[in-house]
């Protein structure tokens, strides 16, 4: 065990290309973090061209690195204009505002990209921790039992939807998992809805529909609608390195709150469906909660900006293990990330521990690397980077679109993966404008050929009676809960405010 | 019109399942396994998701969220007084509904002509064409700004994919045929 995990962490800092590899992507997503109108996700999507030919660690690391850090710069518009980019940051924004405007723009900065550094790096040592605990489980689980977590995923992911939008991310998974059908059948080798047409032997690309549903829509609605900029001077906001430094002082000061709120937000992050805002939410709810002056919270008090910071960037570790090992994405941007990884050759699940421990704990170590090269490059750059939040990002539209419609060719070569975006992009942006979630999608489709091989597999060893296993019984249980959690939700639309706000 | 909206995406989804369930009963045993197991509950499901969509009266609009006043909202909760954000400025916002429809069609027509450019011209020929009048009549930037940004785009995409990541781009269906003519 420890020889793998120190072995993972000499590969990865001994080997320069590497690195500069991680120095890159740490770079660009900070810079995607901070530009208005890239999400997260949006960046992986675009990314997955780049990795193309990559080795499969490498590849991996680098998509891992731009991911992890994205929230890392994202507060930066929130601290100093007050405008959150999203949920995540919008917690912050109730303390990291108002510090700014008593002319603490540099202490709250400071204390917010500390904090997501140690929650990042806190997030990776709660997977590795929970590596052990988990691998009997993990190896526990039979063909029968993945085609059931398929099915869970889509559930958890359809819930992550939230309010009425249940059965509508139910069937957007099920369209997904639909989809994932066309091709060879691997049992009866029938080209099922391919006709003559070759280049759907193979299936549909995952890229070309990743990139369909989650970039074109973004950019068209850009397009549409137009940029959004900080309305406030960089002027009104100086600061000093000086400043900052009183900032990265205070999370050492208040170790016990990062501690705690660490923890939570990486457990959170395990919790597929939960929803990126939620560790935020209840972290500033935990820091209000235990403070002995919550009357200070909303006027500028530095827990306020650490408490959401450190969960926010500890869950992205959280959301991997679910990820990884049950090939049950924890949030929207992991599902975006595991299609990436399922490009490079990375096929989530039991094996993840027998045989690719190795690259499990390299990307654990990306994760603490990455955090820690963000956090240093952030602390003296965080000036510059404020600048991107003036950026008009309509500018932006036709280099992403062509960066898209590149993605969309060079994953098979074939030109006919350009009319497959076109159909999708138009399915994706319907989907958009009337309000029904897209991630559910993904998983259905990543989830669809893995459920497939396990269902027939689970057929031909238990027959039906496969459904009668205890575990698969559980995952039953579970599939059946989370329904009728959601629906209980549909009819109560703010309970699980409720819920984040009391805890 | 939102309600059209709403149900049609639902009416879209069921006619996506229930042809390919029915086309799913050609195939032989093994094969239509899956996409029946898939598409029956899809099926199900999208019947359940229209009766509820019928159920919301009609005329009633899905509100759009507006996530920075919730997450207001929200806060005054947790800290027990308003809470205020500050707030972007959105460039080139569209006037009205209308304005926004044009947008829609003219940004759809840009990608559609850019996908149609590399089809038939391949991307190098179509990559600066389609910045440049992206840039130019879109974005509203300046001759300069626009055809410096092409230039320098253009370059780098070329640089990156060809040159550096060894990529051979499409060079498009009409392209070879062009240039033939020209060699006589």
């Amino acid at each position: 065990m420890f020889d793998v995990m120190f072995g993972a962490l000499g590969a990865l800092v001994t080997n320069p290309q590497t690195m500069g590899l991680m120095l890159v992507a740490v770079m660009i997503g900070l810079i995607v973090g901070a530009t208005p109108g890239i999400g997260g996700r949006l960046s992986i999507a675009l990314a997955i061209p780049f990795v193309f030919g990559m080795d499969m660690t490498q590849g991996a690391v680098f998509l891992l690195c731009m991911h992890a850090v994205n929230g890392t710069s994202g507060q930066i518009s929130s601290i100093m204009f007050g405008v959150p980019g999203d949920g995540d940051d919008a917690a912050t924004t109730i303390d990291g505002y108002p510090m700014a405007k008593k002319g603490e723009a540099g202490r709250a900065l400071g204390a917010s990209i500390t904090a997501s550094g140690v929650g990042g790096i806190i997030g990776a040592i709660v997977f590795a921790v929970m590596i052990p605990v988990l691998e009997p489980i993990v190896l526990a689980f039979s063909p029968a039992e993945f085609f059931l977590l398929a099915i869970l995923g889509i559930t958890f992911i359809a819930f992550l939807a939230g309010g009425d939008n249940i059965f509508k991310g139910m069937i957007v998974g099920l369209f997904g998992m639909m989809l994932a059908t066309i091709g060879m059948d691997p049992q009866t080798g029938t080209a099922r809805y391919a006709g003559d047409y070759l280049f759907l032997w193979d299936g549909v690309s995952l890229v070309t529909c990743v990139l369909a549903l989650f970039a074109v829509p973004e950019m068209i609605t850009l397009a549409v609608k137009g940029g959004s900029i900080a309305a406030i001077s960089m002027e009104n906001v100086k600061f000093s390195y000086k400043q900052i430094f009183q900032g990265v002082m205070e999370v050492p000061r208040h170790w016990f709150l990062a501690l705690r709120t660490s923890i939570i937000g990486a457990m959170i992050g395990m919790v597929p469906g939960l929803g990126g805002s939620a560790a935020a939410w209840l972290c500033y709810g935990h820091a209000v909660q235990t403070s002995k002056h919550p009357e200070r919270f909303g006027h500028g008090a530095v827990e306020g900006v650490i408490a959401p910071e450190t969960a926010s960037n500890a869950k992205e570790g959280g959301s991997l293990l679910p990820t990884l090992f049950f090939g049950i994405p924890g949030s929207s941007g992991m599902a975006v990330m595991m299609g990436a990884f399922l490009i490079l050759g990375i096929q989530p699940g039991p094996a993840m521990i027998t045989k690719h421990l190795d690259l499990v704990w390299t990307l654990i170590w990306a994760l603490v690397v990455g955090n820690l090269i963000a956090v240093s490059f952030l602390l003296f750059i965080t000036r510059w980077v404020a600048v991107l939040t003036f950026i008009n990002a309509t500018m932006l539209v036709p280099f992403i679109v062509v960066l898209v419609v590149i993605g969309a060719y060079v994953n098979e070569g074939q030109w006919e993966n350009l009319l497959i975006l076109l159909a999708m992009s138009c399915v994706g942006y319907a989907m958009l404008r009337a309000n029904w979630p897209r991630a559910p999608f993904v998983i259905g489709l990543v989830l669809g050929r893995i459920a497939e091989e396990s269902l027939h597999k689970a057929l031909d060893l238990w027959g039906m009676a496969f459904f009668t296993r205890p575990i698969s019984l559980v995952l039953i249980a579970m599939i059946i809960a989370t329904i009728a959690l959601a629906i209980y939700r549909s009819r109560k639309p703010n309970a699980l405010d409720h819920m984040q706000v009391s805890a | 019109m939102i309600m059209i909206q709403r149900q049609s995406m639902t009416v879209f989804m069921l006619a996506v399942f229930s042809i390919m369930v029915v086309i799913a009963f050609s195939y032989p045993e093994g094969a239509r396994f899956m996409p029946l197991t898939v598409g029956i509950p899809g099926i199900l499901l999208c019947c359940l998701q229209i009766a509820l969509d019928f159920r919301k009266k009609v005329g009633v609009q899905d509100e759009e969220k507006d996530e920075i006043h919730e997450a207001e909202l929200k806060a005054a909760k947790l800290v027990g007084h308003n809470v205020e954000f500050g707030h972007a400025a959105v460039i080139d916002a569209p006037k009205d509904q209308k304005e926004e429809a044009r947008r829609e069609l003219i940004t759809w027509g840009y990608f559609l002509g850019f996908l149609s450019g590399v089809l038939l011209f391949g991307f190098w020929a179509s990559i600066p064409i389609f910045l440049l009048s992206f840039l130019k009549e879109r974005a509203g930037a300046t001759w300069t700004k626009s055809i410096t940004l092409t230039c320098i785009a253009s370059v780098a995409f070329y640089f990156i994919f060809a040159k550096g990541l060894g990529v051979s781009l499409y060079t498009g269906l009409l392209t070879g045929l062009i240039l033939d003519r020209i060699a006589g």
